[in-house]
């Protein structure tokens, strides 16, 4: 009982006890202090990093809205290479794709367009990019005039929001290669998506008009 | 000792417990114990978590209502759907959780000092050399109601969110390929050929027999309605009828126009100077009242002047110097002395006698009267009969309606009421529950027209008050609630319809028996109209033949009907298309670059917010979707 052991006795008791669990308390404080120092101070060089590629991609934005012109593509592939280089894997590196791809687009630079799409499509961590990347990328295909590859590139993804683009490009590339059919029924699969998305796409209902005539014009 | 240990042992407990809540904070913030505390019932939507409450979506519907008024002169608050603008408020909240969740999820962040150089970069906050200006920018957040801080937050939220989902939408592109596509599809043209089969002569070989009339008066009751409606007997009191009745005396014409004279001449307008002597003591106040009884007695005789005497004596510093003038005194601007003593001077240059208020004694000169000549009696004689007679109208008036009152709940018969009275009995129109007009429009009036008490039990209605002053009590004649119409009544219009629409069927039928002789290769009589490069949206067919046209095929036996107006029908063949060589390198095909990218722009944004927000975890409460 607490109350008939003598003071001296308590004191005893706790001597014993810090001599053989004191440093492993001591130890254990000052790896969780550390520990806490740790965390904070990898969120806090994380918060730095997202930062200053964020800083380089607003400064890209606001150079790509510039008009054309070799200036402005050298700047912008600057930024792009830095975003790339320095923080791939991140979205603001993602984006700094799209952007290199947007200007090879401009400069009719197709091949160098499809390197930075597949970039983007290979190290987004983002579907959302990811599903944009992969739209993109199988129109500049379509534009080289490889409709099978960008058929094979579009078949069994999920689309999710973007399933009207995907049908759409789709019934494109199905009529490029002649398949009038399947091109009707990706096109009404795109119309009604896009309608249930409350878009209307007016070239849509145009496309599956102009099906028949294609014959013998 | 023990009392000791246990004192500090609790000491202990409790800096553990401070440790913790410390701690606590200093990883999660002060969030993480706010947010544990749980929902007050008025969540609408929670999205990831975190609530969006009722009066968030009140306000910024509130937001939405002020900048929709703003925008549009001829809107009122009425017109718009307070249910849908919440929608859209919450809509909005919802989508706004979303970008904010899904940003912080990507890791995107945006510094202070980004923030700090939109500020400073905003040509809305710069001042005439291009240059920011802190006063500027926080008076421009004055008047949208905003502090530094909400302003900042803000930004930063909209920095975000732009870097999020405008990205998608600046790094889009059109091929000129595509372009070129899309150019040869829009501008395609088409050859033609189109016959109208006319329904005219069709009107005059169809039979239509009562037992048809019937039926189709049976399938469509509810266009064969004939709205409520009511006709009444009305007795209308007028104040005017009996305001000539009331006399008016001499002697009330003569204590009005008094009163109005006093009323004019409180519009007079007087200007003063005055000569100021201040005193500390009796001995020094009776020696400044000789001293301005003094100068009074120079201003009489002429000897002095009084801006003289002001100027050199005066001790009012603020008028001394202007000869002591104090300017037009306004009525109540001054000490109540001082203006008593100022409305007994009469005319311009008379000097009042030794006033004293809490400032000195004054010496008053009246220097401008600015007065309006007062009509004579006779020109304004209507209108102050006008004001006599309003007290005794009103109590007239006041009589009346309570003998009407009475008469209306006591008697069977408005006519009674009318006779008793002497009041004049009209007839109301037909009067029409919706579409009333006059002083049957107004909202009392409709109301006690279209009650129980009117229509069901024929009860005299109590006076009401029209906004024009008169009151109206009105006894049903004749009511109709809204009810079947008789195919008696309607049997025309029923006629007309049906012929319309059998008319229609039959030449729909007619076309299709000659679109069979078509495809078996006869040639029935049509007369055929051709149409050569026809654009899509313009032609000189009729709109529904040409939107057909860009329907069909080359395929020869692909011959469409439509319905045109007044139940004609025409039969649609193609001949050519003819598609139109764009080159991607061609010029007009950057115009159909510009248009098609700003649509896709548009388009991507709007696909990536709602994949963005599939991908969160959105909980609508219950209630929230439909309010």
């Amino acid at each position: 009982m607490a109350d008939l052991r003598s003071e001296e006795e308590q004191l005893e008791a706790f001597k014993h006890w810090w001599q053989s669990n004191g440093k492993s308390l001591i130890a254990g404080i000052t790896i969780a202090v550390a520990g806490i120092g740790g965390w904070k101070a990898w969120e806090t060089y994380n918060t730095q990093r997202a930062e200053a590629a964020s800083a380089l991609y607003q400064q890209l934005t606001t150079v790509i809205q510039q008009p054309a012109s070799d200036q402005r593509n050298k700047e912008a592939n600057a930024l792009v290479e830095k975003l790339t280089g320095e923080y791939d894997g991140s979205i603001y590196a993602d984006y700094a794709d799209l952007f290199a791809a947007r200007i090879a687009v401009e400069q009719k630079d197709y091949a160098a367009a499809t390197g930075y799409l597949r970039h983007a499509l290979k190290h987004s961590q983002v579907d959302t990019i990811q599903l944009v990347a992969r739209l993109r990328l199988a129109r500049v295909l379509k534009a080289q005039a490889k409709p099978d590859e960008a058929l094979a590139l579009l078949n069994g993804v999920e689309t999710g929001s973007f399933e009207a683009e995907y049908d759409a490009l789709k019934g494109d590339l199905l009529v490029a290669t002649g398949k009038e059919e399947e091109a009707r029924a990706a096109y009404n699969k795109a119309l009604t998506a896009s309608r249930e998305q409350g878009q209307s796409d007016p070239t849509l209902q145009m496309k599956i008009d102009n099906l028949g005539s294609q014959g013998d014009a | 000792m023990l009392q000791r240990i246990r004192e500090k042992s609790q000491g202990i407990i409790a800096y553990t417990l401070v440790g913790v809540i410390a701690l606590t904070f200093a990883l999660w913030g002060v969030q993480s114990l706010v947010g544990a505390m749980g929902n007050d019932g008025s969540t609408m939507a929670k999205v990831e978590g975190t609530s969006i409450t009722r009066p968030d979506v009140e306000r910024r519907a509130q937001e939405m209502l002020r900048q929709v008024l703003s925008n549009n002169d001829q809107v009122s608050p009425e017109d718009i759907n307070q249910d849908m603008l919440r929608q859209f408020a919450l809509n909005e909240l919802i989508q706004k959780a979303v970008v904010r969740h899904s940003a912080d999820q990507l890791d995107m962040r945006v510094s202070d000092a980004l923030v700090e150089r939109m500020i400073v970069q905003n040509p809305a906050f710069a001042d005439d050399q291009g240059r920011f200006d802190a006063e500027l920018f926080k008076q421009r957040l004055r008047q949208q109601g905003l502090t530094p801080v909400a302003y900042r937050q803000q930004l930063h939220e909209q920095l975000l969110a732009q870097q999020l989902i405008g990205g998608v939408a600046a790094s889009e592109f059109v091929l000129p390929e595509e372009a070129a596509a899309t150019q040869a599809l829009v501008t395609q043209t088409r050859d033609y050929q189109y016959a109208v089969l006319s329904a005219k002569a069709l009107a005059d070989k169809i039979e239509l027999s009562d037992q048809d009339l019937d039926t189709y008066y049976q399938a469509h009751l509810d266009r064969y309605m004939a709205p409520e409606h009511i006709q009444v007997q009305y007795v209308v009191l007028d104040p005017q009828d009996f305001a000539d009745d009331i006399n008016v005396t001499d002697d009330q014409y003569q204590q009005a126009y008094e009163r109005y004279r006093e009323q004019m001449s409180k519009t007079e307008q007087r200007s003063a100077a005055h000569i100021l002597l201040t005193f500390d003591s009796p001995a020094e106040r009776e020696k400044q009242m000789s001293r301005l009884e003094t100068m009074r007695k120079q201003l009489a005789s002429g000897e002095a002047d009084f801006a003289d005497l002001a100027q050199q004596y005066s001790e009012d510093p603020a008028t001394a110097d202007k000869g002591g003038e104090l300017g037009v005194i306004q009525p109540g601007s001054l000490d109540d002395q001082f203006e008593t003593a100022l409305d007994q001077l009469k005319k311009v240059g008379d000097i009042s006698p030794v006033v004293e208020t809490p400032y000195g004694l004054h010496l008053i000169e009246l220097t401008g009267l600015n007065a309006k000549p007062v009509p004579p009696l006779s020109d304004v004689k209507s209108q102050l009969r006008q004001q006599i007679i309003q007290q005794p109208l009103k109590a007239k008036m006041s009589d009346r309606i309570e003998t009407l009152k009475n008469l209306s709940f006591s008697r069977d018969q408005l006519t009674q009421v009318a006779d008793e009275m002497n009041l004049k009995l009209s007839e109301s129109p037909i009067l029409v529950k919706g579409q009333l007009t006059g002083f049957w429009a107004e909202d009392k009036v409709a109301a006690a027209l279209f009650s129980k008490e009117i229509t069901e039990d024929h009860w005299i209605s109590e006076p009401v008050s029209l906004k024009d002053g008169r009151y109206v009590a009105f006894q049903s004649e004749e009511y109709q609630p809204r009810q079947q119409q008789a195919l008696s009544e309607v049997k025309d219009d029923v006629r007309k319809q049906l012929l319309k629409e059998r008319v229609a069927d039959q030449n729909w039928a007619r076309a299709e028996q000659m679109l069979d002789a078509l495809e078996q290769g006869k040639q029935p009589s049509l007369s055929w109209q051709s149409v050569d490069n026809a654009a899509r949206g313009r032609s000189e067919a009729p709109a529904a033949v040409n939107q057909q046209a860009f329907k069909l095929t080359l395929d020869a036996q692909d011959v469409a009907r439509v319905h045109l107006s007044d139940g004609d029908v025409a039969l649609v063949k193609l001949n050519a298309v003819h598609r139109p060589k764009v080159s991607p390198d061609s010029d007009g095909v950057s115009n159909f670059q510009q248009a098609l990218i700003r649509r896709q722009m548009q388009q991507q944004q709007q696909m990536m917010l709602s994949q963005l927000r599939q991908q969160a975890d959105v909980e609508m409460s219950n209630g929230a979707g439909q309010p």
